[in-house]
């Protein structure tokens, strides 16, 4: 067994980036079952029983099972389509209507696509401590630095209060039984998380975190963040050739960010996992899938599909397939993730 | 002797239960082979189409339907256009693209969020004008002789004012068959069976070419069980054309099954009657699935939708296979090895 690992948390971000690519843009049935088989297998790649896993975990198993239940919902309200299998009376108020194939291919889809985000997720966070995250972020990102750690950290802390809160209550003799006892639960239960994550940000703030201070590095990352902005606006030409305003102005406005912030550096001085040969392989397999992912939306149509009007079988291409499949790579390097 | 009456018993059992067997697959044959002539039905009811593109071409469609009323969504696919709708959960569908003009389904209104805002209108034909629908095309219900119409527009909608009759005309359907029509009926040995309700109402104006019985056998595809016709006439009577005053292309269509038209028959330039298209210089052509399309000035090409394709590829699914396969076997080491590790 390799010894414990820790991968670089940007190699981490751009995997996160490049599963999530397909869900978020397509609802190609067969791209969104293999995104979800390649999560899985990173997700059950991390090792169990670590703290900051679990919580996320059954974050993902309920936020799943609801994506499954929805597909009903979507077969019982869309009456769309060109293949019915059953009909309700047309009396019955919005769900009355043919019940469609197309409507439950659909809703398959989603549900799909919505459970890899949320594995996808789930693995992101168990997988990366945040707040080193955070600390990688540009000192005038510190407002948002501070807004994120809250938001990321108050889904876990909660989860984790919660059991807390509840072991707590029944060694004391306080039964669950009824809703009027759950009180007893959820007050504290939303008090201690906010609690957490406060302290969490003042705790942020009162290590300087945000202050400014120009290092010696600044020339050199100054090229890069040029180079990058530079990458992102010649990205952001094609989407707008292409007639995809919103995306082309959102990219065009990270290349501005780039340039513009991130010119004061913070004096943080905690120490930061290192670029190594695992982390640089992840980062690299993601960038190649998010170029073949963004080159298939850009050139064709090769991700996008509609199950409506007509019910029709997906195409595949293997050159994107394998672009998904690229992303299994932290399940062979992540072992296990130094805490 | 005994043994002799044992195998004849034996033989005439056997092949009483091939009889039997035979019997009711033969009935299936006789009812899905036969030419579907059904022209002492009742009349069909039938809906009218008008779509316009935003460079001014112009598609009619007639659609014939058994049921009471179909759906406006329904008539948009029974007329085998190309087109895109988007769920909007109650609201019903909304329709993106219509022949590959438009939006695609996850960005359904993409051309409308600037000025000039250009998405598909919906109108629905009344007495003397058109009416904005403002429900979605799956919520509205045409009945006999209503007109649904599409336009790719900022402002006017730019219909023409056409009646069903004009329309059913267009197209290549007599909305009021005579009955020595009906009679002189002949659907070849070709002519295969989905196309009898379109052959009985062609309209008396136009002339039709013997491509109609290959294009017939070509495409057609019915997958209901029309009625056999025994013995039909050997030869069509096709109406005599009249002095032709336009260069039109007519596509004769019939419906086989509930959900879908398929077309079943081509004629060569035919002489319009007098319907009212918009442009003074017509061309029609035939959009093969019971469209007609119209383009003022210029020849048309045709704007022929194709069925999406339902069949999978066994190499897409082979290869898609394989990729999962990969998956789930990476899947499987992983959790080999990490419970080598914990134990």
């Amino acid at each position: 067994m390799s010894p414990p690992q820790q991968l670089h948390p940007v190699a981490w971000l751009l995997w996160f980036l490049a599963v999530g690519a397909v869900p978020l843009t397509s609802r190609q049935p067969l791209y969104l079952l293999l995104t979800l088989l390649v999560v899985i297998v990173v997700h059950l790649a991390l090792p169990a029983g670590e703290e900051r896993g679990n919580p996320w975990r059954l974050f993902a198993y309920v936020g799943s099972t609801v994506a499954v239940l929805s597909i009903g919902f979507n077969v019982l309200t869309v009456h769309t389509g060109d293949r019915a299998f059953a009909e309700l009376p047309d009396s019955w108020p919005i769900i009355g209507g043919p019940l469609t194939y197309n409507a439950l291919v659909y809703g398959v889809a989603s549900a799909l696509a919505i459970s890899s985000l949320l594995f996808a997720a789930a693995t992101f966070n168990a997988a990366v401590r945040h707040m080193e995250l955070i600390r990688r972020l540009p000192s005038s990102f510190q407002q948002f630095g501070v807004a994120g750690a809250i938001a990321l950290s108050y889904v876990p802390h909660t989860m984790q209060a919660g059991r807390d809160i509840y072991d707590a209550q029944r060694a004391r003799g306080h039964q669950m039984r009824s809703v009027g006892a759950a009180r007893a639960f959820l007050v504290p239960l939303l008090g201690n998380g906010l609690e957490r994550a406060i302290t969490t940000s003042e705790a942020l703030e009162t290590r300087g975190y945000g202050s400014t201070d120009l290092g010696s590095r600044q020339k050199g990352l100054g090229r890069w963040r040029f180079a990058l902005a530079l990458l992102l606006l010649v990205t952001a030409l094609p989407l707008l050739a292409t007639g995809r305003i919103a995306a082309a102005l959102f990219v065009a406005l990270v290349a501005v960010a780039a340039l513009t912030v991130g010119r004061r550096q913070s004096k943080q001085r905690v120490q930061l996992t290192g670029w190594d040969r695992p982390s640089l392989a992840i980062a690299t397999a993601a960038i190649a899938a998010l170029g073949v992912i963004l080159a298939a939306i850009v050139a064709g149509q090769s991700l996008s599909y509609s199950p409506f009007p007509r019910l029709v079988w997906p195409g595949f291409n293997p050159i994107i397939g394998a672009a998904i499949l690229l992303q299994l790579a932290p399940a062979f390097v992540a072992h296990r993730v130094d805490r | 002797m005994l043994v002799s009456s044992r195998r004849v018993h034996h033989r005439s059992t056997v092949a009483a239960g091939i009889a039997a067997a035979l019997i009711p697959l033969l009935l299936l044959l006789a009812s899905t082979a036969g030419p579907a002539v059904n022209a002492q039905g009742p009349p069909r009811n039938g809906a009218g189409l008008v779509v316009r593109h935003g460079d001014g071409t112009f598609v009619y469609a007639y659609v014939e339907f058994d049921s009471e009323t179909i759906s406006g969504e329904e008539l948009l696919l029974r007329a085998g256009l190309d087109f895109v709708v988007a769920p909007f959960g109650g609201l019903g569908a909304g329709v993106c693209a219509i022949n590959g003009e438009g939006c695609p389904a996850d960005d359904c209104y993409c051309q409308s969020y600037s000025s000039p805002a250009y998405y598909w209108n919906y109108y629905s034909r009344t007495a003397d004008s058109w009416a904005v629908q403002l429900r979605g095309p799956s919520g509205r219900q045409l009945a006999d002789g209503d007109i649904d119409g599409w336009s790719w527009t900022t402002g006017d909608h730019g219909l023409p004012p056409v009646t069903i009759d004009e329309i059913a005309t267009l197209t290549g359907f007599n909305r009021n068959p005579e009955p020595t029509a009906t009679a002189t009926l002949a659907p070849t040995a070709t002519f295969t069976p989905a196309t009898a309700t379109a052959t009985a109402t062609i309209p008396p104006l136009a002339t039709n070419t013997p491509i109609l019985a290959s294009t017939a056998t070509a495409t057609a595809v019915p997958t209901t069980a029309p009625l056999p016709s025994p013995t039909p006439p050997a030869t069509a009577t096709q109406p005599v054309a009249t002095t032709p005053s336009a260069s039109a292309t007519s596509t004769t269509v019939a419906t086989a099954t509930a959900t879908n038209i398929v077309p079943t028959s081509t004629s060569t330039p035919s002489p319009a009657p007098s319907p009212s298209p918009p442009a003074p210089t017509l061309a029609a052509t035939s959009t093969g699935s019971g469209a007609v399309i119209v383009r003022p000035g210029e020849t048309p090409e045709a704007l022929a939708s194709e069925d999406g394709d339902n069949t999978p590829s066994g190499s897409e699914l082979a290869i898609f296979g394989g990729f999962a396969a990969i998956a789930v076997a990476a899947g499987m080491f992983v959790v080999v090895k990490r419970r080598r590790v914990e134990s």
